[in-house]
C-alpha cells in the first residue's frame, strides 16, 4: 500500500472508530487533512471538525445504541438477507448478508476479524482495510467485485447522515455532518482509485474518460 | 505523515498465499449461490440446531423452539408442551426476536457525560465508578438510600433481590404498581392470592376489561376461541369498548370506566336478595358475609345503573345467569386492564370480583375460579450459594402502602423517595419506568435528584436516557437464565436458554453483570457462581439435569396437588375468604367490601379516558421493532377512538385531528369514529407517543398516555391509578 493510501486509511479509521484527542490532532493536522482528498479528486475539503465537534458527532451520530445514531455498518443500510426467514427484506439489522459475505471472505483469506467487530465485520473501516488488502494481494477483478458489492451503500449513508443531523437543530452537528459527507465522498474516490490502480497494474488500459463507477462495476 | 504516524489496523492479515486463497471467495454472486446450495442441503438433511427457550416478548414466558442455522436465528415456533404457548407464538414473540439483530441495540456500556451526552466506557471502569459512587452513597446515607426496580423475569427475580439485600437495602420493587398491583393485592387480602379462570370448562364467563385477544397469551386465546366456537358457554365482556375478544363473546356490556365495582356490588346484591348464592360454601369458607350482606342491601341494580351506565335489568339478569351456571361460572380475574392499577377503587374492585366468585361457590370447581399452587425449588447449598442477610430496614413505601403484595411493592414510593431526597441511588432492570409507570415528567424530576441512576437494558429506553450509566445486556436469545417454574393445574419447570452466541462482545448477561458488579461493591461472595452452576443446582433440587430439560424444553413435576371439586386453602389470616378484613381496616380502607368512587369524574363536556393494549405490542418495549410498528402504522392503530354520536356532536369525522387535553397535558391525535365504544368515553392505546425524534420507529406516532396522568397513588397499594383523569376534546381548526 502506498504511503498516501495508508495515510488516507488512517484518517478514515480515526474518523469512524473513536480515537483519543492526541491521535485525532495528529491525523487532522493541515497536511494530513489535505492528503485526505484522493489524488485525482477534485473534491474540496473544508476544515476538519475540531476534536470537540468530532466527539460530539461520534457520541450522537456514530455510537451504536444511542437513539438516532447511524453506525457506519453496511448491513444496517441494506436488506438483511434473502435466504432467511422473517427479516429478509428488513433493514436496520446487524449481521445481514453483507456481513456474512465479509466473514466468508475473511475466513477464505484466513484473516481474523477482531473481537470488537464480531457483530459488524462490515464496519466501514474493516471494509476499507479488506479492500486495500484485496487491492494489493488479490486479482484486480476480486478487488473490483468487492468494491462493487460493499461500498454501494455509501451514497445512501451520506444522505441519511445529513438528514439525521439536520433533524437535531444543532449547527455544530450539521457542520460536522457536512465534513463527514465530504469524507465519505473521499472514501468513494479512494475505492474507485484503488480499483483503477489494481486494474492498471494488471495491464488493463483505461481511458481517462471512463468514470470510476464504471470501472468498479465492470 | 506516514513516517511519524502509526496507523491503527484492525484486520490481522497475512500476505502469504492470499492471491491464491482469494480466488473463489470474494465474488458476492458466487458466495450467494454457494450458500443457497448449502441451505438446500442443510434443510434437506435437517441440519438445523434446535434450542428450547422462553420468549421475552412480554412477561408470559411462553416456551419456544428456536431453529438456528449457521449460528443465526432462522425461525421460532411455540413449544406444544408449554402451557402458555400451547405450540403457538403471537406476533409480539416473532417480532421481538428481531431485536437480537437490531441497530437499536446497546452494544457497549455507556456513561453520561457532563454535557448530557453518552460515551462508551469499559466494563471495568463502569464497575469501578458505579461501585465507588454507590458505596459512597450507602456509607453516607445508609443502605435504604438505594432502590432497585425490575421487570420480573426468571434471572432478575433471583439476582436483583439478592444484590439489593447484599447491600443491606430492603428497597426492591417490580413494575407492578403500573401493572396489576391493585388486583393482586386485592386477591391476596381476600382469597389469599391470585386465581385463574377455568376457561375451557366454564358454562358462563365474564371478562371485566380484560381481552385475551389484545393482551395475548396464545394458549389462553386458544381456549377462549374453542369455548366460543365449540361450547355452549356464555361469554360476556364488560368493557367501555367492544374489544377484540368481543368477536368471540355472546354479549358486550358497555360500562363507564372505573365503575365496575358498582355493577359487581349490585350483582352480589341480586344473588343475596334472591337467595341465589351458594349458602353452604359461604357458611364454610367466607368471613364477614353478614357484614357484606348488610352493606350491599343498598346497592341495588337501579343504584348501580345510575353510576355505571349498565341497565338495571341487564345487571340483574347477568347475576341470575351466573348463579344458574354456577359453579361452572366465573368472573375472570383480569390483569392490568380495568382494575389492575387504573383507579382509586381498583383494589376494592378486585375484592368485589373475588367475593362474587365466592357467592357462586366456584372456587376449585370445574369451570370456576381455580387457586392452584406453584412448584418450589429446593434450598440451594449454602456453601456455594450463601444467602445475604435480610435487610434490617423496612422497604420505602411499605408503611404508607401496606396492602401492596410483598413481591411487588410500589415502585412509585421509590420515586417519591427520590423526590424527597430519601432515595439517592436507583437501579433499573429492563424497566421503562420513566415512560410508563407514572407521569414521565415526575420520573425525570425524581431521577434528576438521584446521585446515581444505573439501567441494565438491551435498548436505550427513555429510562436509560435518564441514567448515569447504562449497562447493556445481551438479548434473551443470547443468554441462559435461572430456572423458571410455573404453577397451575400442573407444575412445570423450563429454562430460558442460550440459542446463539453473544453477538455484540461488549454486552453481557445479567448474571455476569451482577457477579462482577457485586464483586466491585465488596459483596461478591453472594454471587460467586455462574448461571450454569445456578441452574444445575436449582434443577438438582427437583431431581433434574440441564440436559433433560434441554431435550424436552419443559418438564412436568409430580408436585401439583390440584384436584377439581376440592375447595382450596385460602392463605388469608383467617383461612377463609375475607369479605371483611381486619388487615385492610388497619390500612385505613373499609374492612368490608363496599362502594368507593373513582377519583376523577368528567365535568360537562369532558370524557372518561380508557387506555389499553394491542396484540402486536407489549407496553413500550416493542415499539422499536420495525415489523410490529409497520402493523401499527399500516392499520393506523394509534388513533383515538370516539363514539359516533359524540363525534357528530363535536363535528368530528373519521381521520380528523383533535386536540386532547387533561389537567396535565395537551397533545394532538387523529380520531377513529366508531360504534365500538360507549358514548362519553374515549379510548387510546398505551404503547405509542415516542418523545425522542431520534427513535425512528415511534416518534411522531400516537400520543404518550402517561403524560396526561397526574402523579398520584392508590390508597393502600400505591398503584399508579393510570386512568384517573378525564379529557376534553377539540377538533383542530374548528
Amino acid at each position: 500500500m502506498s504511503d498516501m493510501r495508508q495515510d488516507q486509511l488512517a484518517l478514515f479509521s480515526a474518523l469512524f472508530v473513536r480515537t483519543d484527542e492526541a491521535t485525532y490532532a495528529q491525523l487532522t493536522a493541515p497536511d494530513s487533512w489535505a492528503a485526505l482528498a484522493a489524488r485525482d479528486s477534485a473534491l474540496a475539503l473544508g476544515q476538519p471538525p475540531s476534536f470537540d465537534a468530532y466527539r460530539h458527532f461520534m457520541n450522537t451520530m456514530l455510537t451504536p445504541g444511542v437513539p438516532g445514531a447511524l453506525p457506519p455498518v453496511e448491513s444496517l443500510y441494506k436488506d438483511w438477507g434473502g435466504h432467511r426467514a422473517g427479516l429478509q427484506h428488513g433493514q436496520g439489522y446487524y449481521l445481514g448478508d453483507a456481513a456474512q459475505h465479509v466473514r466468508a471472505v475473511c475466513e477464505g483469506l484466513k484473516i481474523q476479524v477482531p473481537d470488537a467487530f464480531q457483530a459488524m465485520p462490515d464496519h466501514l473501516v474493516l471494509l476499507l482495510e479488506l479492500f486495500e488488502y484485496l487491492r494489493v494481494h488479490a486479482p484486480a477483478q476480486d478487488a473490483a467485485d468487492f468494491a462493487a458489492h460493499h461500498f454501494d451503500w455509501l451514497g445512501t449513508y451520506r444522505d441519511v447522515l445529513a438528514d439525521r443531523a439536520g433533524q437535531r437543530d444543532d449547527a455544530a452537528l450539521e457542520e460536522a455532518a457536512a465534513s463527514y459527507g465530504q469524507v465519505l465522498a473521499c472514501i468513494e474516490e479512494f475505492v474507485f482509485a484503488g480499483v483503477r490502480e489494481a486494474r492498471m497494474r494488471e495491464g488493463h488500459s483505461l481511458s481517462e474518460e471512463r468514470s470510476a463507477e464504471e470501472v468498479v462495476l465492470q | 505523515m506516514s513516517k511519524t504516524m502509526t496507523r491503527r489496523g484492525f484486520l490481522r492479515t497475512s500476505a502469504a498465499g492470499a492471491a491464491l486463497a482469494a480466488a473463489g471467495v470474494v465474488g458476492y454472486a458466487e458466495w450467494q449461490s454457494g450458500r443457497a446450495h448449502a441451505d438446500e442441503g442443510s434443510a434437506a438433511s435437517g441440519d438445523v440446531k434446535r434450542v428450547s427457550t422462553l420468549c421475552n416478548g412480554c412477561s408470559n414466558e411462553c416456551g419456544l423452539w428456536v431453529n438456528v442455522r449457521d449460528g443465526v436465528i432462522h425461525t421460532l415456533e411455540g413449544n406444544p408442551d408449554n402451557p402458555n404457548s400451547g405450540g403457538r407464538m403471537c406476533g409480539r414473540g416473532h417480532g421481538f426476536a428481531q431485536m437480537t439483530y437490531s441497530a437499536d441495540r446497546l452494544t457497549q456500556p455507556m456513561k453520561r457525560m457532563e454535557n448530557g451526552e453518552f460515551e462508551p466506557i469499559s466494563w471495568d471502569d463502569a464497575y469501578a465508578e458505579i461501585s465507588e459512587k454507590l458505596m459512597g452513597i450507602i456509607e453516607k446515607n445508609g443502605p435504604q438510600s438505594f432502590a432497585f426496580i425490575r421487570d420480573p423475569r426468571p434471572n432478575i427475580n433471583f439476582y436483583a433481590p439478592r444484590f439489593t439485600a447484599a447491600l443491606g437495602s430492603a428497597n426492591i420493587y417490580t413494575h407492578g404498581a403500573a401493572c396489576n398491583l391493585s388486583l393482586q393485592s386485592a386477591y391476596k387480602h381476600t382469597v389469599g392470592g391470585g386465581f385463574s379462570a377455568d376457561v375451557e370448562n366454564a358454562k358462563m364467563i365474564m371478562f371485566i376489561g380484560r381481552s385475551y385477544a389484545d393482551g395475548i397469551t396464545p394458549a389462553s386465546m386458544k381456549k377462549l376461541a374453542e369455548l366460543s366456537v365449540n361450547g355452549d358457554a356464555k361469554i360476556v365482556i364488560v368493557d367501555p369498548r367492544f374489544n377484540n375478544s368481543g368477536h368471540l363473546a355472546d354479549q358486550w356490556v358497555p360500562i363507564r370506566p372505573g365503575t365496575d365495582l358498582a355493577m359487581l356490588l349490585a350483582m352480589s346484591h341480586v344473588l343475596i336478595e334472591e337467595d341465589l348464592y351458594d349458602k353452604s360454601f359461604v357458611n364454610d369458607h367466607v368471613l364477614g358475609f353478614y357484614a357484606f350482606k348488610k352493606e350491599v342491601e343498598q346497592f341495588t341494580p337501579e343504584w348501580a345503573s345510575e353510576i355505571c351506565g349498565v341497565g338495571a335489568d341487564t345487571i340483574a339478569t347477568l347475576a341470575r345467569e351466573m348463579a344458574q351456571a354456577a359453579p361452572a361460572a366465573v368472573i375472570e380475574p383480569s390483569w392490568r386492564a380495568a382494575f389492575g392499577c387504573a383507579h382509586q377503587n381498583s383494589f376494592m374492585t378486585g375484592r368485589a370480583v373475588a367475593a362474587f366468585n365466592a357467592l357462586l361457590g366456584n372456587y376449585g370447581q370445574k369451570g370456576g375460579a381455580l387457586i392452584t399452587s406453584s412448584p418450589s425449588l429446593g434450598k440451594l447449598p449454602a456453601s456455594k450459594f450463601p444467602e445475604p442477610p435480610a435487610a434490617k430496614g423496612t422497604r420505602v413505601g411499605n408503611k404508607e402502602y401496606p396492602l401492596a403484595v410483598p413481591f411487588m411493592g410500589t415502585n412509585l414510593a421509590a420515586l417519591k423517595g427520590a423526590l424527597d431526597g430519601q432515595i439517592k441511588a436507583m437501579f433499573f432492570y429492563q424497566s421503562n419506568a420513566a415512560k410508563g409507570y407514572a407521569n414521565p415528567k415526575v420520573w425525570e424530576e425524581g431521577l434528576g435528584k438521584c446521585e446515581l441512576v444505573v439501567d441494565i437494558d438491551v435498548q436505550m429506553s427513555e429510562t436509560a436516557m435518564l441514567a448515569d450509566y447504562v449497562l447493556p445486556e445481551c438479548s434473551y436469545l443470547e443468554r441462559m437464565e435461572a430456572v423458571y417454574t410455573l404453577g397451575g393445574k400442573k407444575h412445570t419447570v423450563s429454562l430460558r436458554d442460550k440459542a446463539i452466541d453473544v453477538i455484540h462482545p461488549e454486552t453481557r448477561p445479567a448474571d455476569q453483570i451482577f457477579r462482577e458488579l457485586s464483586a466491585a461493591c465488596g459483596v461478591g461472595k453472594y454471587f460467586d457462581f455462574t448461571v450454569d452452576e445456578l441452574v444445575e443446582a436449582q434443577l438438582a433440587t427437583v431431581g433434574l439435569t440441564v440436559d433433560e430439560l434441554r431435550e424436552k424444553g419443559i418438564v412436568e413435576l409430580p408436585t401439583s396437588d390440584f384436584e377439581y371439586g376440592k375447595v382450596p386453602e385460602f392463605a388469608t389470616p383467617s383461612g377463609k375468604i375475607e369479605f371483611y378484613s381486619v388487615t385492610i381496616g388497619r390500612a385505613g380502607l373499609s374492612p368490608v367490601i363496599t362502594w368507593q368512587e373513582r377519583k376523577a369524574r368528567p365535568a360537562e363536556g369532558e370524557f372518561y379516558f380508557v387506555g389499553g393494549k394491542q396484540s402486536v405490542h407489549s407496553h413500550t418495549m416493542t415499539t422499536g421493532i420495525e415489523s410490529l410498528m409497520n402493523i401499527s402504522k399500516d392499520y393506523h392503530l394509534e388513533r383515538l377512538w370516539m363514539n359516533a354520536s359524540d363525534a357528530k356532536e363535536l363535528g368530528i369525522a373519521e381521520g380528523d385531528t383533535v386536540e386532547i387535553s387533561s389537567s396535565e397535558y395537551t397533545d394532538k391525535i387523529d380520531v377513529h369514529v366508531t360504534e365500538r365504544l360507549m358514548p362519553g368515553v374515549v379510548f387510546c392505546p398505551t404503547h405509542y407517543g415516542g418523545s425522542s425524534p431520534y427513535l425512528k420507529q415511534g416518534y411522531g406516532f400516537g400520543i404518550c398516555i402517561p403524560n396526561f396522568q397526574p402523579f398520584d397513588m392508590e390508597p393502600g397499594t400505591g398503584a399508579t391509578m393510570s386512568q384517573e383523569f378525564t379529557v376534553s376534546i377539540k377538533k383542530v381548526g374548528a
